[in-house]
């Protein structure tokens, strides 16, 4: 059994699933994965990385030098992959029910 | 002037995330108001440190409850005790195998102390004293 997680959440794992990364780059991959939709403060996204470092989907990955800053970079650890791809699963799921209903519904 | 603002909204955070996390939150700020606007970052400090708040105020009642909880089952494990050995305070036991004189001299001194002594294990090799004092 893996924790859920919002939508800003499955939005940081997925950003994680690729590489590590900084607050910054995670905030910014997400808006793209999302088309614009999903934007991350930094507000949002310290809280949401702390809930998911507690809750063992996230882990912190030490601090970089990244263009005269330094950086906090995080990674998502194996429980996190598994709620990613649980998640995906049941969107994917839910997608294809309503779907269904969607195209047998009169016009 | 931005990172002025921004720095002001961290102040929403409780003393200690602002002196663990405060800079780095402030200059994750700064740079995402670039994309997303200065009066964007600056609610998501001030929500983002009330959200932390609440979370730890929650968290410290969840605490005194599960501490009131504790000290309510150890009053009534206290009051069952007291209401099912009536007078009871203290128990001692004393053994010994043989050369049981020093042991019979602690028992008599209880005894003289106002304690109930039995002796058990009569047949035995040893003898095993319990004492109460009601």
């Amino acid at each position: 059994m893996v924790a859920q997680v919002t939508e800003q959440a499955l939005y940081i794992l997925a950003s994680l699933a690729r590489a590590e990364c900084h607050g910054y780059g995670i905030s910014r991959d997400a808006e793209e994965l999302s088309g614009g939709r999903v934007r991350l403060t930094a507000g949002t996204l310290y809280g949401a990385l702390n809930r998911l470092t507690a809750d063992g989907l996230v882990e912190p990955a030490g601090e970089r030098e990244v263009q005269g800053r330094r950086r906090r970079y995080y990674r998502i650890t194996a429980a996190g992959s598994a709620a990613l791809a649980e998640e995906v699963e049941r969107l994917r799921s839910t997608a294809a029910v309503l779907g269904a209903r969607v195209r047998t519904a009169p016009a | 002037m931005s990172r002025r603002v921004l720095q002001a909204c961290v102040r929403a955070y409780p003393r200690e995330v602002r002196g663990r996390d405060g800079d780095e939150l402030v200059l994750l700020a700064t740079e995402l108001a670039g994309r997303h606007g200065t009066a964007r970052e600056a609610l998501g400090l001030l929500r983002g440190g009330w959200a932390e708040r609440r979370r730890r105020a929650g968290r410290g009642r969840r605490i005194a409850v599960g501490l009131a909880a504790a000290t309510g089952s150890l009053l009534a494990v206290t009051a069952w005790s007291a209401a099912t050995h009536p007078g009871r305070v203290e128990q001692e036991t004393f053994t010994c195998a043989d050369g049981c004189g020093d042991v019979e001299r602690e028992v008599d001194a209880r005894v003289d102390a106002g304690w109930d002594c039995a002796a058990e294990n009569r047949d035995g090799p040893g003898t095993t004293w319990r004492c109460t004092l009601d």
